[in-house]
Protein backbone atom coordinates (compact mmCIF):
# COMPACT_ATOMS: atom_id res chain seq x y z
CA UNK A 1 0.00 0.00 0.00
CA UNK A 2 0.91 3.39 -0.93
CA UNK A 3 2.50 5.55 2.23
CA UNK A 4 0.92 8.98 2.08
CA UNK A 5 1.99 11.83 4.13
CA UNK A 6 -0.45 14.72 4.39
CA UNK A 7 0.98 18.27 6.05
CA UNK A 8 -1.39 20.49 7.04
CA UNK A 9 0.43 24.14 6.63
CA UNK A 10 -2.73 26.09 8.18
CA UNK A 11 -3.98 23.00 10.79
CA UNK A 12 -7.19 20.89 9.63
CA UNK A 13 -10.16 22.54 7.15
CA UNK A 14 -13.20 20.78 6.15
CA UNK A 15 -11.66 20.82 2.41
CA UNK A 16 -8.52 19.04 3.36
CA UNK A 17 -10.15 16.98 5.41
CA UNK A 18 -12.73 15.29 3.18
CA UNK A 19 -9.71 14.41 0.54
CA UNK A 20 -7.35 13.03 3.70
CA UNK A 21 -10.10 10.72 4.25
CA UNK A 22 -10.56 9.77 0.82
CA UNK A 23 -7.03 9.16 0.20
CA UNK A 24 -7.00 7.22 3.35
CA UNK A 25 -9.42 4.41 1.58
CA UNK A 26 -6.87 3.55 -0.53
CA UNK A 27 -3.17 4.52 1.30
CA UNK A 28 -1.83 4.28 4.58
CA UNK A 29 -1.84 7.75 4.91
CA UNK A 30 -0.16 9.62 8.29
CA UNK A 31 -1.04 13.17 8.62
CA UNK A 32 1.08 15.95 10.16
CA UNK A 33 -0.20 19.05 11.65
CA UNK A 34 2.63 21.73 11.07
CA UNK A 35 0.72 24.48 12.87
CA UNK A 36 1.05 21.93 16.08
CA UNK A 37 4.75 21.68 15.98
CA UNK A 38 4.54 18.53 17.51
CA UNK A 39 6.81 16.65 15.12
CA UNK A 40 10.83 17.83 15.28
CA UNK A 41 12.24 19.01 11.87
CA UNK A 42 14.74 16.54 11.52
CA UNK A 43 11.79 13.33 12.28
CA UNK A 44 9.75 15.42 9.87
CA UNK A 45 12.14 15.08 6.64
CA UNK A 46 12.84 11.62 7.38
CA UNK A 47 9.38 11.06 7.18
CA UNK A 48 8.87 12.73 4.16
CA UNK A 49 11.49 10.78 2.49
CA UNK A 50 10.25 7.72 3.72
CA UNK A 51 6.81 8.41 3.14
CA UNK A 52 6.35 6.87 -0.95
CA UNK A 53 4.42 10.60 -1.83
CA UNK A 54 3.69 13.97 0.06
CA UNK A 55 0.88 16.27 -0.08
CA UNK A 56 0.60 19.77 1.63
CA UNK A 57 -2.66 20.85 2.23
CA UNK B 1 14.82 -10.52 -16.79
CA UNK B 2 13.91 -6.79 -15.44
CA UNK B 3 12.07 -4.83 -17.97
CA UNK B 4 11.39 -1.21 -17.05
CA UNK B 5 8.60 0.69 -17.33
CA UNK B 6 9.99 4.25 -16.79
CA UNK B 7 9.20 6.91 -19.87
CA UNK B 8 12.28 8.15 -21.54
CA UNK B 9 12.09 11.26 -22.02
CA UNK B 10 14.61 12.69 -25.19
CA UNK B 11 13.50 16.28 -24.86
CA UNK B 12 15.93 16.73 -21.51
CA UNK B 13 19.42 16.23 -21.62
CA UNK B 14 20.43 12.55 -21.06
CA UNK B 15 17.24 11.25 -21.53
CA UNK B 16 15.63 11.30 -18.08
CA UNK B 17 12.90 9.94 -16.89
CA UNK B 18 9.91 11.91 -17.04
CA UNK B 19 7.84 12.69 -14.17
CA UNK B 20 4.04 12.98 -13.29
CA UNK B 21 2.89 15.67 -11.10
CA UNK B 22 -0.53 16.22 -10.07
CA UNK B 23 -1.21 20.15 -9.78
CA UNK B 24 -4.76 20.76 -7.24
CA UNK B 25 -6.13 23.82 -7.66
CA UNK B 26 -8.27 25.53 -4.51
CA UNK B 27 -8.42 28.78 -3.71
CA UNK B 28 -5.59 31.04 -6.16
CA UNK B 29 -6.78 29.56 -9.45
CA UNK B 30 -4.93 31.85 -11.64
CA UNK B 31 -1.47 31.10 -10.00
CA UNK B 32 -2.17 27.36 -10.08
CA UNK B 33 -3.03 27.53 -13.68
CA UNK B 34 0.01 29.57 -14.18
CA UNK B 35 2.48 27.32 -12.61
CA UNK B 36 1.21 24.29 -14.20
CA UNK B 37 1.34 25.95 -17.72
CA UNK B 38 5.23 26.56 -16.79
CA UNK B 39 5.39 22.75 -15.22
CA UNK B 40 5.14 20.90 -18.29
CA UNK B 41 8.10 23.46 -19.92
CA UNK B 42 10.70 20.23 -18.84
CA UNK B 43 7.87 17.76 -20.91
CA UNK B 44 6.94 16.08 -17.35
CA UNK B 45 3.15 14.55 -17.39
CA UNK B 46 1.11 17.66 -15.45
CA UNK B 47 -2.44 16.88 -14.83
CA UNK B 48 -4.59 19.73 -13.19
CA UNK B 49 -7.44 18.74 -11.16
CA UNK B 50 -10.18 21.90 -10.12
CA UNK B 51 -11.21 20.88 -6.45
CA UNK B 52 -14.94 21.46 -4.82
CA UNK B 53 -14.75 24.79 -6.33
CA UNK B 54 -16.15 26.66 -9.93
CA UNK B 55 -13.02 28.05 -11.69
CA UNK B 56 -13.15 31.91 -11.85
CA UNK B 57 -12.35 31.33 -15.90
CA UNK B 58 -12.06 35.24 -16.51
CA UNK B 59 -8.98 37.11 -17.45
CA UNK B 60 -5.59 35.57 -16.62
CA UNK B 61 -7.19 32.12 -15.07
CA UNK B 62 -9.31 32.15 -18.41
CA UNK B 63 -6.14 32.54 -20.77
CA UNK B 64 -4.33 30.13 -18.82
CA UNK B 65 -6.90 27.33 -18.68
CA UNK B 66 -7.28 27.84 -22.66
CA UNK B 67 -3.48 27.75 -23.05
CA UNK B 68 -3.27 24.67 -21.07
CA UNK B 69 -5.93 22.68 -23.26
CA UNK B 70 -4.05 23.75 -26.32
CA UNK B 71 -0.68 22.02 -24.58
CA UNK B 72 -2.99 18.57 -24.15
CA UNK B 73 -2.70 18.84 -20.28
CA UNK B 74 -5.63 16.89 -19.12
CA UNK B 75 -7.66 19.15 -17.03
CA UNK B 76 -10.63 17.56 -14.59
CA UNK B 77 -12.94 18.64 -11.83
CA UNK B 78 -15.01 16.94 -9.54
CA UNK B 79 -17.44 20.19 -9.25
CA UNK B 80 -20.16 19.91 -12.28
CA UNK B 81 -20.41 23.38 -12.32
CA UNK B 82 -17.08 23.84 -14.34
CA UNK B 83 -17.76 23.00 -17.86
CA UNK B 84 -15.53 22.22 -20.58
CA UNK B 85 -13.37 19.72 -18.14
CA UNK B 86 -13.89 16.27 -17.46
CA UNK B 87 -15.71 15.29 -14.66
CA UNK B 88 -14.68 12.97 -12.34
CA UNK B 89 -16.24 11.96 -8.70
CA UNK B 90 -13.94 12.98 -5.67
CA UNK B 91 -13.13 9.41 -4.75
CA UNK B 92 -11.91 8.63 -8.24
CA UNK B 93 -9.84 11.32 -8.33
CA UNK B 94 -8.19 10.45 -5.15
CA UNK B 95 -7.92 7.30 -6.49
CA UNK B 96 -5.51 8.55 -8.73
CA UNK B 97 -3.23 10.88 -6.93
CA UNK B 98 -1.00 8.02 -5.76
CA UNK B 99 0.35 7.24 -9.50
CA UNK B 100 1.79 11.07 -9.51
CA UNK B 101 5.33 11.38 -8.17
CA UNK B 102 4.77 15.15 -7.03
CA UNK B 103 0.84 16.05 -5.66
CA UNK B 104 0.82 19.76 -5.45
CA UNK B 105 -1.95 21.60 -3.81
CA UNK B 106 -2.44 24.91 -4.57
CA UNK C 1 18.13 12.74 -2.23
CA UNK C 2 16.81 16.22 -3.27
CA UNK C 3 13.79 17.92 -1.31
CA UNK C 4 12.11 20.23 -3.75
CA UNK C 5 10.24 23.45 -1.67
CA UNK C 6 7.38 25.02 -3.28
CA UNK C 7 7.07 28.28 -1.34
CA UNK C 8 3.65 30.03 -2.34
CA UNK C 9 2.78 32.07 0.72
CA UNK C 10 4.70 33.90 3.30
CA UNK C 11 2.79 32.58 6.17
CA UNK C 12 5.26 29.26 7.06
CA UNK C 13 9.33 31.07 7.22
CA UNK C 14 9.75 29.32 10.64
CA UNK C 15 8.81 25.88 9.16
CA UNK C 16 10.92 26.38 5.84
CA UNK C 17 14.32 26.97 8.13
CA UNK C 18 13.31 24.16 10.04
CA UNK C 19 12.59 21.74 6.92
CA UNK C 20 15.61 23.37 5.08
CA UNK C 21 18.25 22.91 8.10
CA UNK C 22 16.84 19.70 8.51
CA UNK C 23 17.33 17.99 5.43
CA UNK C 24 21.05 19.29 5.29
CA UNK C 25 21.63 18.12 8.18
CA UNK C 26 20.55 15.00 6.40
CA UNK C 27 22.88 15.24 4.13
CA UNK C 28 19.84 15.80 1.14
CA UNK C 29 20.19 18.92 -1.02
CA UNK C 30 17.24 20.98 -1.30
CA UNK C 31 16.28 22.95 -4.16
CA UNK C 32 13.62 25.89 -3.18
CA UNK C 33 11.43 27.57 -5.81
CA UNK C 34 9.41 31.24 -4.33
CA UNK C 35 6.15 32.55 -6.15
CA UNK C 36 3.22 33.97 -6.19
CA UNK C 37 2.42 35.24 -2.20
CA UNK C 38 5.78 33.57 -1.42
CA UNK C 39 7.99 36.15 -3.01
CA UNK C 40 7.48 38.70 0.06
CA UNK C 41 10.09 36.07 1.83
CA UNK C 42 12.76 37.92 -0.35
CA UNK C 43 12.70 40.49 2.14
CA UNK C 44 12.83 37.63 5.07
CA UNK C 45 16.84 37.90 6.21
CA UNK C 46 15.78 34.52 7.78
CA UNK C 47 14.59 32.93 4.06
CA UNK C 48 17.52 34.78 2.09
CA UNK C 49 19.83 33.37 4.41
CA UNK C 50 18.94 29.75 3.60
CA UNK C 51 20.48 30.64 -0.60
CA UNK C 52 23.72 30.86 1.53
CA UNK C 53 23.72 27.56 2.78
CA UNK C 54 26.18 24.31 0.80
CA UNK C 55 23.73 22.14 -0.13
CA UNK C 56 20.59 24.64 -1.08
CA UNK C 57 19.72 26.22 -4.41
CA UNK C 58 16.96 28.84 -4.28
CA UNK C 59 15.28 30.46 -7.06
CA UNK C 60 12.37 32.97 -7.38
CA UNK C 61 9.14 34.04 -9.99
CA UNK C 62 10.45 37.19 -10.91
CA UNK C 63 6.87 37.97 -12.35
CA UNK C 64 5.58 37.27 -8.87
CA UNK C 65 8.36 39.47 -7.36
CA UNK C 66 7.63 41.90 -9.17
CA UNK C 67 3.54 41.77 -9.07
CA UNK C 68 3.94 41.31 -5.27
CA UNK C 69 6.57 44.49 -5.47
CA UNK C 70 9.08 42.98 -3.41
CA UNK C 71 12.22 44.91 -2.83
CA UNK C 72 15.01 42.80 -4.45
CA UNK C 73 17.71 45.80 -3.99
CA UNK C 74 20.73 44.24 -2.36
CA UNK C 75 19.44 40.16 -3.21
CA UNK C 76 22.31 37.93 -3.18
CA UNK C 77 23.12 36.43 -6.21
CA UNK C 78 22.36 33.02 -5.28
CA UNK C 79 19.13 33.51 -5.66
CA UNK C 80 18.30 33.29 -9.01
CA UNK C 81 15.51 35.65 -10.57
CA UNK C 82 13.74 33.12 -12.22
CA UNK C 83 10.86 31.90 -14.10
CA UNK C 84 8.49 29.41 -13.68
CA UNK C 85 10.99 27.15 -15.90
CA UNK C 86 12.78 26.82 -12.70
CA UNK C 87 9.74 25.26 -10.78
CA UNK C 88 9.67 22.68 -13.65
CA UNK C 89 13.31 21.94 -12.59
CA UNK C 90 12.95 21.78 -9.52
CA UNK C 91 10.06 19.30 -9.78
CA UNK C 92 11.35 17.16 -12.38
CA UNK C 93 14.88 16.83 -10.19
CA UNK C 94 13.03 16.24 -6.78
CA UNK C 95 12.69 13.29 -5.29
CA UNK C 96 10.02 15.10 -2.83
CA UNK C 97 8.32 17.86 -2.95
CA UNK C 98 6.44 19.85 -0.15
CA UNK C 99 4.46 23.04 -0.78
CA UNK C 100 4.56 25.87 2.24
Amino acid sequence: MVKMLCLLNDGPDTSSAAWIEALSRICAVEVIDLARKEVPYDALVDKIFASDKVVSW
Amino acid sequence: MRVSLAVLNPNIAGGEVQKKIAVLVRERQSEALRMSLGLILVDDLVDVYVLDRKLQAAGETALHLETLKEMDVQVRTNCRENEGMEYLPADAIALSLPRYDHILAY
Amino acid sequence: MKLGMLINTAKHVDDIVGICRAALARNHQVSIFAMDEGARLLENAAFVSLAELQGVSMSVCDHSAKMIGANTEGLSPKIVRASQLNNAMMNHSADRVIVL
